[in-house]
């Protein structure tokens, strides 16, 4: 497990980041699977003259507006190029204590749990970056009875409303954006 | 676009909208850019070759490439101009196939093989989303990972005095609701047609000049190690 340290009150809390906790570890996983009697068939593509292709047989490739594939590219954020940060193995990311109703407005993509780290309970608002990237992620970390946890993801901004609502704080698209994920789980947990 | 959905507290239900919150961090604008322009992501052919490796021999792997179709290789694959379809191990497409679910337990054995169903979205159906049992914020926020978060609004002063009323409620008793579709109200909820089944709470705030919120914490994992 890789060693990841943190910052909080002028001290070290250093801990090991545990293998990342997907609701497939907890209830299982549930497979969509295309048989014919007890044969299970691949998925393939028909092409316009006919032919049968596998779908391994079609990659995501990144080409140059003259058609040549990408060899080293620029990446710029908001029209600038920047430099990439260090990571969380690298760089020790501050703790700063944030209250519990900060989860309300926080989804969560990635769990971590984290071994060993000494903090009192509470939830404590940091960064995460797994990569040197130009960007960092939000994270938090709660400390609990059962374990202390990295929380990474993304806050939302869920303004109080009156009379008048504000629709402009509220993102134009659909509000199922986010319910991208395909699959089932198991509620027995309920 | 917005989602509607239908909700019912203590004998009162309403159609109200399901909004999205802004991220609070907008996510920057990503361009990637060679010294020719700007670089585009495209499906191109690679050709590979639908081949069973057990029925190829060291010989045929030394004198060919019987893995490789060259034919289409670096021709791009325009989505439009592809249709998706099954085909066995012998390499026929086959027309009349079933579509199953296998549930696997954590350790990967079998645990059930059933139909593969579709599911509809459940929100604004005739039978409106219950308020269900009260839980404790702090229990529920720490033992629960939440995958989104979706608000609840009014569009009317009824609409206003009904929500502005629930978030009180919840907030007074520390407490977040779950929710829950169906006839009993003890159904995961499900936003889009083909979308995911969420386990869903109902967390309420108000602030003394007539302001609420009320989130909707959409949640399908609870915050645990695996066992």
């Amino acid at each position: 497990m890789p060693a990841i340290t943190f910052t909080f009150g002028g001290k070290t809390v250093s801990c090991e980041l545990a293998r990342k906790v997907t609701k497939d570890d907890l209830y299982g996983t549930l497979k969509k699977l295309t048989i014919k009697g007890t044969e299970v068939l691949s998925r393939g593509y028909l092409t316009a003259d006919g032919r049968c292709v596998p779908a391994s047989a079609i990659s995501n490739s990144r080409l140059d507006p003259e058609g040549s594939p990408v060899d080293k590219e620029e990446i710029l954020y908001d029209g600038t190029s920047r430099e990439p940060l260090p990571s969380s193995f690298e760089e020790a990311a501050p703790l700063e204590t944030a209250p519990l109703k900060a989860l309300a407005s926080f989804c969560v993509t990635d769990v971590y749990p984290l071994e060993g780290a000494t903090l009192k309970k509470g939830l404590y608002l940091t960064w995460f970056s797994y990569r040197k990237s130009p960007e960092r992620k939000e994270a938090f970390v709660l400390a609990k009875d059962g374990g202390t946890f990295l929380l990474v993801g993304y806050a939302k901004n869920s303004p109080f409303v009156g009379k008048i609502v504000p629709y402009e704080l509220f993102d134009a698209e659909s509000a199922t954006g986010g319910d991208e994920e395909d699959e089932e789980m198991n509620f027995a947990m309920m | 676009m917005t989602t509607t959905i239908h909700l019912e507290y203590e004998g009162k239900a309403a159609r109200l909208p399901l909004q999205s919150p802004k991220r609070n961090k907008v996510a920057p604008a990503i361009q990637r850019r060679t010294t020719a322009g700007a670089v585009n992501n495209v499906r191109i052919f690679n050709a590979a070759r639908r081949v069973d490796p057990k029925s190829l021999s060291p010989e045929d792997v030394a004198s060919g490439d019987p893995e490789l179709d060259l034919s289409m290789a670096g021709t791009l694959a325009d989505s439009d101009l592809l249709s998706t379809a099954f085909v066995d191990k012998a390499g026929t497409v086959v027309r009349d196939f079933e579509e199953i679910e296998v549930v696997l337990k954590p350790d990967g054995t079998e645990k059930e093989r059933r139909p593969r169903t579709d599911r509809c979205a459940n929100v604004n159906d005739v039978r409106p989303i219950k308020v269900g049992k009260f839980m404790p914020v702090e229990e529920a926020l720490t033992s629960f990972v939440f995958r989104g978060v979706y608000q609840v609004v009014h569009e009317d002063g009824l609409g206003h005095e009904f929500l502005r009323g629930l978030a009180e409620k919840l907030e007074k008793e520390k407490s977040v609701a779950v929710l829950g579709a169906g006839q009993k109200g003890n159904q995961p909820l499900v936003l889009v047609d083909g979308g995911s089944p969420y386990r869903a709470f109902l967390y309420g705030e108000s602030a003394k000049e007539g302001t609420y919120r009320l989130l909707i914490l959409l949640s399908n994992q609870e915050l645990k190690l695996p066992a």
